[in-house]
């Protein structure tokens, strides 16, 4: 290696501004090696867990993330019940899918703008962001707060969707899945996103088995991985919609992959709108029996499992949680490699990795690093390459 | 490769000729939907003191001084750490001594000034000096319980104001027998002095 130059990124993502640290190995323009490491965003959740009541631990683990706050208090709270087996009524069922397909929409166009923006397609960035707010009132309109949400907890939801706002509700999703089909095809169309993106950074098909990957990433790979179709929860079995694969695997189809599923949220958030039924939102919860409990939940990055284990006293005895970006961020070794630097932070981009949920343990290195090219540079160098293209 | 898409174009100009997207957020100010979670507030007349917020509250942004000597207990919610998940109203007994507010706009320089507090006058045992409780939870208490409050003198009592047995009492050597029973006690020396006439 002493003969290669590296450029490292980070500890701080250029594009997702989240702290990691990547290592580039790279020949000229080209990236031969590269090496991930995480840890530097350590916050002990799963011990903050341990000296926290079962009802406190869900607005916890909602915090563990800012995007897509809601999937790990989705995961955490079928954790809990699975320990002692309470059944949650159905019309909380609803509202439970309601909310989380509501921010898989967020999630995902915040992604697409994030990425545009980092092609240097400031255009798209823009849009994406605009049609996210209309998703964020909705949100405010239910739960009380554009984000962090509040609205889980063990045996229910704590809020109820009243008839007077489903009329309104429904007209707002009417609304984004306009948005959102103008902004997939203006986005699928366009030849510069196409040019950027298509065949850059390609993960195949056996690589993405073995390392393991979920969510959009495991989806564009041409892997047909959906928790809210393998393992129904909540009300997914009782709505239609389709999971979108694509089996090229490349940046463009991971896009394509986020897209397309913001339409098939808004068609599962109507049906359930639709569908709810009349009834309670909370089960009582008296207490936790003891035992062992398992909760998954399909959030915007893949697949989040929450793990539970109970002693019958009021706090969790043991909570593990695995967050979808550690299963997705190890696949950077393989489609990273052969590309030259200014793709490469899109292509770590394009797993949409989310550190503040993966930092579940440090893994250290003592090595010392000689700064070449820093973040700003790399997204500067990102943004020329467009702008070359077009200009060509 | 640089052929503009009718759609695009329909969306510039919708653009072009529409107001700017984002709101003038300092200048018009933004009107929260009922239901948001704003600051939480104290509202001392509703508020008796029971600490149910303090127990529930996930963020550990309510904590409560006990002045033995003044005989009150302060409430303290602190902003900077709430993270506004309306617990503690939902917990609160009388469901009106807390409640968020739609106030939104909360940046300070002073941390320290950015709290909530609730005073709440304390009843102090006159034997062992241990807190009995809030004399307006014990007032709320002895209105829920409606008759049944004849069987707790120390419900009685906080009920009964005219009665002055909140006024600095001398201190009780010994949970006297007699004089005892019309006394605001704390549970340990009532269950003593009951034990003590009884055998």
């Amino acid at each position: 290696m002493a003969d290669r130059n590296f450029i490292p990124i980070g500890p701080f993502h250029p594009l997702l501004e989240e702290p990691e640290f990547f290592k580039f190995y790279v020949d000229g323009e080209t990236v031969v090696d590269a090496e991930v490491r995480v840890g530097y965003n350590h916050r002990g959740v799963e011990k903050l867990a341990e000296g926290k009541t079962y009802d406190q631990a869900t607005f916890l683990v909602e915090r563990i993330c800012g995007i897509c706050s809601t999937s790990h208090p989705f995961a955490y709270v079928q954790a809990a019940e699975d320990v002692s087996g309470i059944v949650v009524p159905e019309r909380a069922l609803f509202i439970r899918s309601i909310i989380g397909d509501l921010e898989r929409i967020h999630s995902h166009l915040l992604w697409v703008g994030l990425a545009a923006h980092f092609i240097g397609y400031n255009t798209v960035f823009m849009w994406a962001w605009k049609y996210r707010e209309p998703v964020l009132d909705v949100f405010e309109m239910i739960s009380g707060n554009r984000n962090h949400y509040g609205m889980f907890k063990v045996g229910g939801v704590r809020r109820d969707i009243n008839d007077a706002q489903i009329p309104s509700l429904l007209k707002a999703i009417d609304e984004i899945e306009g948005f959102c089909s103008m902004l997939v095809k203006a986005v699928m169309d366009d030849p510069v996103i196409k040019a950027r993106t298509k065949g850059i950074g390609i993960l195949k098909k056996q690589d993405a088995i073995d390392i393991g990957v979920v969510g959009p990433v495991a989806r564009a790979s041409g892997i047909i991985n959906d928790v809210r179709k393998d393992f129904p929860y909540a009300a997914y079995d009782r709505v239609q919609f389709e999971r979108v694969v694509l089996p090229d695997g490349d940046v463009f189809s991971r896009m394509a992959v986020r897209l397309l599923e913001t339409i098939e949220s808004t068609k599962i958030i109507r049906q359930c709108l639709k569908q709810m039924p009349k009834g309670p939102i909370d089960a009582e919860v008296r207490e936790i029996g003891i035992g062992e409990g398992i909760g998954q939940h399909e959030a915007p990055r893949g697949e989040v499992i929450h793990y539970v284990r109970s002693n019958g006293s009021n706090y969790p005895e043991r909570h593990k949680i695995r967050a979808p970006s550690f299963m997705n961020v190890p696949s950077f070794k393989k489609t990273v490699i052969g590309q030259s630097i200014a793709d490469a932070a899109l292509i770590t981009a394009a797993v949409d990795p989310c550190y503040c949920c993966t930092e579940r343990m440090a893994v250290l290195d003592r090595e010392t690093n000689k700064v070449l090219l820093n973040g700003d540079e790399l997204v500067r160098l990102c943004q020329e390459k467009t702008e070359k293209m077009r200009n060509k | 490769m640089r052929l503009p898409k009718m759609r695009e174009i329909g969306e510039a100009l919708r653009s072009l000729f529409s107001r700017p997207y984002t709101t003038d957020f300092p200048f018009k100010p933004v009107v929260p939907p009922d239901g948001f979670r704003g600051k939480p507030q104290y509202y001392e007349n509703d508020c008796v003191g029971c600490l149910a917020c303090y127990e529930v509250c996930p963020a550990r942004a309510i904590d409560y001084v006990d002045d033995k000597e003044n005989r009150t207990r302060t409430l303290t919610h602190h902003q900077d750490i709430c993270i506004y998940c309306q617990q503690c109203e939902k917990a609160c007994i009388t469901e009106k001594g807390i409640v968020l507010t739609k106030e939104y706009d909360l940046a300070t320089y002073d941390r320290k000034a950015s709290v909530t507090q609730s005073k709440k006058e304390l009843v102090i045992c006159p034997h062992c000096g241990d807190i009995i409780g809030c004399l307006d939870h014990l007032r709320f208490l002895a209105k829920k319980v409606g008759h049944l409050l004849y069987a707790n003198p120390t419900l009685l009592l906080a009920r009964h104001r005219e009665l002055d047995a909140l006024e600095k009492q001398p201190p009780l050597e010994s949970p006297h027998p007699r004089s005892g029973h019309l006394k605001m006690l704390c549970p340990n020396c009532r269950r003593e002095m009951i034990l003590k006439e009884q055998w």
